[in-house]
């Protein structure tokens, strides 16, 4: 399973409907509004206690950032940190960015948007 | 002889002696009323012509480091007045009758010439010469010389009294000698000490008197002050705090030994100069032993100016760069959000079959996307053409003027939206770069009228007032709103966009904050969500 939170509607669907085409097996969810999205991953994580989806975090977003976003479910689901991996998904060329993004255990990778059906061979080698 | 002829010639011998002591006192209280070396010696070969009957008379100087006699006066009885040497005649140690006597430090009377093997001619060969060494102690200072036409004209007396002359005027010249250099190293002193912007000064422990050198006068003292001045004197033409810790430090120096370099704010002529003083360090001179202590002051003033240009410079370099950061901060984040989204778009318009039933959708995204990157194109164009050059003076500009030219500038919304525009400006004015202000103002308007709320009809209200140092202005709408504090800057970075069902990059307020910051001033937005917006605005008065 792969979540998507990003608060961008058409990047966001750009990378569900790349992963449908690269990943055809696999469930994809979208969440526009990170706030949203820290609650149903919640709710999830009680109802599919085994389930480990994989993460693409966007950074820039008005209501919460990719960084506040990942340091809120760190705190929401302490154990989640070694479970649910993340990619950071930004337009963001910025070498600060990419630097910080090293600061973060559960993010192993750092992808520059676009999202582009070839980028769902990188997310093939970290889904289980 | 007979006993008369010995009394007459001892009377004679007594004359001639008298005579001489008193030829040799005029010459000798002559010269030493001189007061150059020059003098010195153009008396003494003046005199000698005069007194001792000689036709000619010459000096010649030696000079240490060209180990050798320079011609330095000469005369001949025709000569009336003193002329300068144009090329004055330099003998080595040793060569010819004069600079043999140099070598021997021996006076010499030559009275047949033409038998001296040493004999060099000058001008005409004559046959009789004498050469008396100038000589202090062990110490050569020169060679008188006089030459006659005839044998044998020169005689003992002739001698003792060139001698004698020789002996005393040595003193003389050496005193002048050192007295001149010592005017050379007061002038070299003061050159140096100009050029370094420097003057030194000397503490006389006993009198508790300070005795500035000559510089310092020119530098840092009104009026030419008594030599040895008090520091109380001194202390009139300092900036009170800077003379109060002046006496401190000096205070200081005195029980404690401990030099502290201070700064002085000297008035002089209308003009505040810097100093620097400082006291020289008891490792060099023993104060105890000399009685005096040495220290300087050093003009810092231009150095001052200088470094707050520079400071200036970086400051507004600073702030230049920081702009640029922000540029390249919109261009990264703000324009490559959309362009990443159109090539994303693209590449899966590659992948999907002909028939999918996405393919409208995208295509018509896409079309929406290319216009929002034209319009981010065209607002960073605007706020880019408000950039101000560096060396742009800030003005003062008429608060309606810059609102009428405004709602100007978006007559077609403000036709659409009809807003009620209220001013009460009890600041005229606003200070600042025209091209800012314009933008600041433009970004307000277009905002309020924007996020305006639908359901009722827009009011805006500005209103201005100063204080001290700044001018107020609150920018204030009955628009949408939202949630903000004084405290909560997030409404002016560069990602916040609130309003989502409103077009918008979030560039407007993003600007104007980092404007409003370049011309010394603050800004913070309060608002409530439906209730509406205020900005408040703050720049300085200057």
């Amino acid at each position: 399973m792969i979540i998507i939170i990003d608060d961008d509607p058409i990047s966001s669907k750009i990378a569900a409907l790349s992963i449908k085409k690269g990943i055809p097996n696999n469930h994809c969810v979208i969440f526009n509004n990170p706030e949203v999205a820290l609650n149903d991953i919640r709710e999830l994580q009680i109802a599919q206690p085994h389930l480990n989806p994989l993460l693409l975090i966007d950074i820039n977003m008005p209501e919460m950032n990719g960084w506040e976003f990942i340091e809120a479910l760190n705190l929401l689901i302490p154990e989640s940190e070694n479970r649910y991996l993340g990619m950071i998904l930004s337009s963001s060329v910025d070498p600060a960015d990419i630097d910080k993004a090293k600061n973060y255990k559960r993010i192993v990778q750092f992808l520059t948007k676009p999202f582009t059906v070839e980028t769902t061979q990188i997310l093939k080698q970290f889904l289980a | 002889m007979n006993p008369e002829e010995k009394i007459a010639l001892l009377e004679n011998q007594i004359l001639e002696a008298k005579e001489t002591q008193a030829t040799i006192q005029f010459i000798v209280s002559s010269v030493l009323s001189q007061n150059t070396i020059k003098d010195v010696l153009w008396q003494i070969v003046h005199n000698c012509i005069r007194h001792l009957g000689f036709t000619d008379c010459v000096i010649y100087l030696y000079q240490e480091n060209a180990n050798a006699l320079i011609q330095s006066a000469a005369l001949e009885n025709k000569t009336i007045s003193f002329q300068e040497i144009n090329n004055p005649i330099k003998l080595k140690i040793g060569e010819g009758i004069v600079g043999s006597v140099a070598q021997t430090k021996k006076a010499a009377v030559i009275m047949d010439t033409s038998i001296d093997p040493r004999y060099i001619v000058d001008d005409a060969a004559r046959l009789s010469e004498i050469a008396v060494p100038i000589v202090l102690g062990d110490k050569l200072i020169g060679v008188i010389d006089s030459e006659h036409a005839e044998k044998n004209f020169y005689t003992q007396r002739h001698l003792e009294i060139l001698s004698t002359i020789a002996s005393l005027c040595a003193f003389k010249i050496d005193s002048l000698y050192t007295m001149e250099k010592m005017h050379r190293v007061n002038a070299q002193l003061r050159i140096a000490q100009k050029i370094a912007q420097m003057g030194s000064w000397e503490y006389h422990i006993d009198t508790g008197k300070i005795h500035f050198h000559q510089r310092v006068e020119e530098m840092m003292i009104k009026a030419k002050p008594e030599p040895g001045l008090t520091f109380d004197d001194f202390e009139t033409n300092l900036h009170p705090s800077d003379a109060k810790t002046f006496r401190n430090n000096w205070k200081l120096f005195l029980e404690q030994d401990i030099a502290e370099p201070g700064h002085l704010r000297v008035y002089l002529n209308g003009f505040q100069r810097n100093i620097l003083w400082r006291i020289a360090d008891k490792k060099y001179i023993d104060f105890d032993k000399s009685g005096i202590i040495p220290g300087v002051f050093l003009d810092i003033t231009d150095i001052r100016n200088l470094e707050k240009e520079k400071d200036h410079l970086v400051l507004e370099l600073t702030k230049r760069n920081q702009a640029l950061s922000q540029f390249n901060k919109i261009i990264s984040h703000n324009l490559r959000a959309p362009v990443a989204n159109i090539i994303g778009i693209l590449q899966l318009l590659e992948h999907l079959e002909s028939e999918d039933e996405e393919r409208p959708a995208l295509q018509k995204e896409l079309a929406h996307l290319a216009a929002g990157v034209d319009g981010i194109i065209k607002d960073l164009n605007g706020a880019l053409s408000h950039n101000i050059e560096i060396n742009e003076a800030k003005s003062k500009i008429l608060f309606e003027d810059i609102i009428q030219a405004n709602i100007d500038l978006l007559s077609a919304a403000i036709k659409e939206v009809n807003p009620t525009i209220r001013m009460n400006c009890k600041a005229e004015y606003a200070f600042g770069f025209p091209a800012y202000l314009n933008s600041i103002f433009y970004n307000l308007l277009a905002n309020a009228l924007k996020y305006r709320q639908p359901d009722r009809p827009l009011t805006i209200e500005v209103v201005t007032h100063t204080d001290m140092n700044h001018v107020h202005i609150v920018f204030k709408d009955n628009g949408r709103g939202i949630n903000t504090s004084k405290s909560d800057d997030k409404i002016f970075g560069l990602y916040s966009r609130f309003h989502k069902e409103i077009e918008g990059k979030g560039l407007g307020l993003f600007i104007t904050k980092q404007q409003i910051e370049f011309m010394g001033g603050g800004i913070f937005a309060e608002g409530k969500e439906n209730e509406g917006l205020s900005v408040h605005i703050q720049l300085p008065k200057m």
